[in-house]
């Protein structure tokens, strides 16, 4: 009764694939985001200064050369260690939040668009096309001249641009799903609409979704330091890795330090998380486990 | 016309091939040791059911495994090649040289005929791509040669279709120009991979005939592979017969099919249903599988008690509208089902047969409140349905349970398979705690004949014939008194679809069951159904017992249904003439309303629609 099933061969060369790259994935993944966690959460307890004390004396001293400023110095003569670690807060801050804030936002519209269908839908993606065709540099200054600049109000706008892009590959998933048998047989047996959403659209849509969020938090760490860049984002005091990337920009010929070390940062911490999420997609996937 | 020597020879000699996937000790042998000739003229065809390896047996013949990530592990291919004007190992060649065989001497027709086209060009412009290709045709010669061979295929207009797209044309129509395109370089080889499992009866019988009719006239050699054994014996001169990977069984068409060596053969004829075996019986009939745990007599026949119907449907009309033009008003409707009247009684199998477009899902889907009537009533142990409100009628949908066709897409692949059977019976309420919630599972398992401890595992874990059991075990999950199959069995493996009919019928006879059994599949119907409804164009067009139906056809389309079916009878080429034309389609412009069919009764319970004069 216990027959082989499925197709041997797609099965086995999966397996064989899997089993190498998840293991790593997993291992790496993990690693990069806790050890990042740690040092920003910790950030007060290493280095208590906060990355904004000032020593002239030592400005623009190369990495690599004391123990004191393992990583260099800035102009103002400031360890660029700590204010990496000091940054972190800021930028691992709103790219989570943000990113995380407009899944949730997205998800819902775009989960309750695409099974009901109807006038809802159709407004919701007319203004998800209104929203996609607005520059957000141009909206993030006209607000920011309004309300002022902060670093709350930079998440909240980060969020309202970016649920669309959410609620349209979620409504696309739905659309899809919501017409194959598993859903239409829960549909048959009078399994309410809440439930059918929820227990069997979306996770069959998670996939992609968490896909979408690992990079979205990457681009959301590079958007901050934009802001930050044009003055919208936080205090120009406050370290964050993307007003450390600006402030490095007319020093890079002769201070190459000052730029390519928070870049080495968001560069790792976009790597952590983007493993972690291929994993956790593989894991919520039964398909893809071995048996 | 050919010289005698090269008829002695086999135009193709395959000996030993191995095919394996993957690499190093995880790698899976897909084909293992099979050996066969294929003479001049001949077919010869590969039967065996899904995961037999015999499709992989053929994209090996092609060169095709590499894209595929297999490879040739060993044996050898030999072909007469007259472009390369050598003798040569199929396997041997170079890229190059195999990409002047393929298409040229050895062409091939796939299954899906919906894909295998390409969108984005016309007929014309693909056959000519072939053409210029391998004969180095000029533009207007291919298009010239083209168009003959459409006509050849007996496409009408065939001048019009160069210029058309592939969504243009029907599901039939572009299996007739993929055969088009195979055979317009003239192959020596055409290799046919289920070219009709995709199409309806009545287009398959046309597609087979023209086949047939291509190779008597072009001499070519053809391999055809089919699960399906009544095909098989229509088309072919040799069987070559499969099974997980290894041949089993070869030789004449007459010779394997009358009297099977090889046990496996033996399981997998006795598990193909014949039409007309059944001639003179009254009562559905379980298979006979060689080997299955309990006599078919155990099962009892009871009469159907026809004084209450458990459902009664009256004047179905179900319509869809087509919106075109600026306003996006409704211009056309398509009429899926127009003024349905039946009745289905306790314990009874009604099989509502027809081609695709015929309606009859459409009409099952109505029945479970999965799509909205236009009108009409439906009345379930005498209570009308569609005029209570809406919450009290979902409810009903207790009553009646829905299997549906695609095994692999009807349960949801990221819940435990006990999950999803036990859902039903907890939205409505029929189990309370958890430690009740596993005995069901447990229990519903057991009814389907799957291992109880297997409630944890995951849908692919399952084989195709496992799930469609996993469905109708959550389709029992909460004891309704109907239960819908929408072509419950046409997506299984002969073998596998005979155990599942089998546990259909054993369940309706344990508990009394009544059936709605939608499909095209008149073999199946004449095992299951108590009484059978043909549909044509949303109507129904003939009704009564499968006995009358079967064997006393009144209506022309119930007639052109039955002859098409393909007998099992070896050796014997069928005479039926080849029936013309497509289906039609439903969609009828707004007032331009079909005229309704009036039922009029042949006998005690057979109605038949009256002909239009």
């Amino acid at each position: 009764m216990t027959e082989a099933t499925q197709n041997p061969t797609a099965s086995r060369f999966q397996r064989f694939r899997k089993s190498r790259f998840a293991k790593f994935e997993f291992v790496a993944g993990v690693t990069l985001t806790c050890v990042l966690t740690l040092l920003v959460v910790f950030s007060g307890v290493l280095f208590p200064g906060g990355g904004s004390e000032v020593n002239l004396l030592a400005r623009l001293s190369e990495p690599f050369q004391s123990w004191e400023n393992p990583l260099g110095t800035d102009p103002l003569g400031r360890d660029i260690l700590a204010r990496i670690v000091h940054g972190g807060r800021i930028s691992l801050t709103v790219g989570l939040l943000s990113a995380l804030g407009s899944v949730v936002l997205g998800t819902v519209i775009g989960l309750y668009a695409g099974y009901y269908r109807g006038i809802l839908d159709s407004f919701v993606m007319r203004f998800a096309d209104v929203q996609l065709a607005l520059p957000f540099i141009l909206l993030a200054i006209t607000v920011i001249a309004i309300v002022g600049p902060g670093i709350d109000r930079i998440i909240i706008l980060m969020i309202v641009s970016q649920w669309v892009q959410y609620a349209r590959l979620v409504r696309g998933s739905v659309l899809s799903l919501r017409e194959r048998e598993f859903v239409q047989a829960a549909v048959s047996y009078g399994l309410p609409n809440w439930k059918i959403i929820f227990s069997h659209i979306l996770p069959n849509a998670m996939g992609p979704l968490i896909i979408l969020l690992t990079l979205n938090v990457a681009n959301n760490i590079l958007l901050e330091s934009s802001l930050t860049f044009l003055g919208l984002g936080a205090d120009p005091q406050t370290p964050s890795w993307g007003g450390m990337l600006s402030e490095g920009r007319s020093y890079i010929q002769t201070a190459w330090w000052i730029t390519v070390f928070p870049g080495i940062a968001i560069m790792l911490t976009v790597l952590g998380l983007n493993l972690l999420g291929d994993w956790l997609r593989d894991e919520l996937d039964p398909l893809s486990k071995t048996r | 016309m050919t010289d005698t020597t090269a008829s002695k020879t086999p135009l193709l000699c395959v000996r030993d091939l191995s095919v394996t996937f993957g690499d190093g000790p995880s790698a899976a042998r897909v084909v293992d040791g099979v050996s066969f000739d294929l003479a001049h003229n001949r077919t010869l065809a590969i039967v065996g059911e899904s995961g037999s390896g015999k499709s992989i047996t053929s994209l090996a013949i092609l060169g095709l495994l590499k894209h595929l990530g297999g490879r040739i592990a060993g044996g050898e291919m030999l072909f007469q090649s007259d472009v390369l004007g050598r003798r040569v190992n199929l396997d041997q060649l170079t890229e190059n040289e195999l990409r002047q065989v393929r298409g040229n001497e050895i062409a091939m027709i796939f299954q899906e005929p919906m894909t295998s086209l390409n969108p984005v060009y016309t007929i014309g412009s693909q056959m000519g791509e072939t053409l210029a290709l391998h004969q180095g045709l000029s533009r207007s010669n291919a298009r010239q040669k083209a168009q003959e061979f459409l006509d050849l295929v007996r496409l009408p207009n065939a001048k019009r279709l160069l210029d058309s797209y592939p969504h243009q044309l029907s599901g039939g129509m572009r299996q007739r120009v993929m055969i088009a395109m195979a055979l317009c370089c003239q192959p020596k080889i055409l290799i046919a991979d289920e070219p009709t499992t995709a199409l309806d009866v009545t287009i398959q019988a046309q597609i087979l005939h023209i086949i047939r009719d291509l190779q008597a006239k072009m001499r070519t050699s053809v391999i055809f592979i089919s699960h399906d054994m009544g095909v098989v014996s229509e088309m072919a001169d040799d069987v070559l017969v499969m099974k997980a990977s290894k041949p089993i069984e070869a030789g004449g068409v007459k010779e394997v099919l009358s009297h099977p060596k090889a046990p496996y053969t033996q399981e997998l004829l006795a598990a193909v249903p014949r039409i007309g075996s059944m001639t003179g019986t009254t009562m559905p009939k379980l298979f006979d599988i060689p080997g299955q745990e309990f006599a078919p007599e155990t099962v009892p026949a009871k009469p159907v008690d026809r004084s209450k119907p458990v459902l009664e449907i009256e004047d179905l009309t179900v319509r869809f509208d087509i919106r075109g033009g600026l306003l996006s008003r409704v211009t056309h409707r398509v009429h899926a089902a127009e003024k349905v009247s039946f009745n289905i009684y306790p314990g009874e199998t009604l099989a509502l047969v027809g081609e695709s477009g015929s309606g009859k899902s459409t009409v099952g889907k109505t029945i479970q409140q999965l799509q909205d009537p236009v009108s009409g009533a439906m009345r379930f142990h005498g209570q009308d349905i569609f005029s209570l409100p809406a919450d009290d009628r979902k409810a009903f949908r207790k009553q009646t349970q829905y299997v549906f066709q695609d095994p692999y897409g009807s349960l949801n692949p990221r819940k435990t398979v006990g999950d999803s059977l036990i859902e039903p019976a907890l939205v409505h309420g029929l189990v309370t705690s958890k430690a009740e919630a596993k005995d069901k599972i447990a229990d519903l398992l057991v009814k389907v004949g799957l291992p109880a401890d297997h409630a944890g595992r995951y849908p692919h874990q399952f084989s195709g014939g496992q799930r469609q059991r996993l469905c109708i075990a959550r389709a029992l999950a909460c004891d309704p008194s109907l239960i819908i199959a929408d072509e419950a069995v046409s997506a299984l493996d002969v073998s596998v679809q005979a155990q599942v009919v089998n546990l259909l019928m054993q369940l309706q006879a344990e508990q009394g069951l009544s059936y709605l059994f939608i499909t095209h599949d008149m073999a199946v119907v004449e095992r299951i159904s108590h009484r059978v409804a043909v549909m044509y164009l949303g109507q129904i067009v003939e009704i009564g017992s499968r006995q009358q139906v079967f064997e006393n056809p009144q209506h022309p389309y119930t007639k052109r249904l039955l002859s098409a079916v393909p007998v099992l009878n070896p050796g014997v080429r069928p005479t039926r003439p080849p029936l013309e034309g497509e289906i039609p389609s439903g969609m009828r412009a707004v007032g331009n309303e079909p005229a309704p069919v009036t039922l009029k009764a042949v006998s005690d319970g057979h109605f038949v629609a009256e002909q239009a004069s």
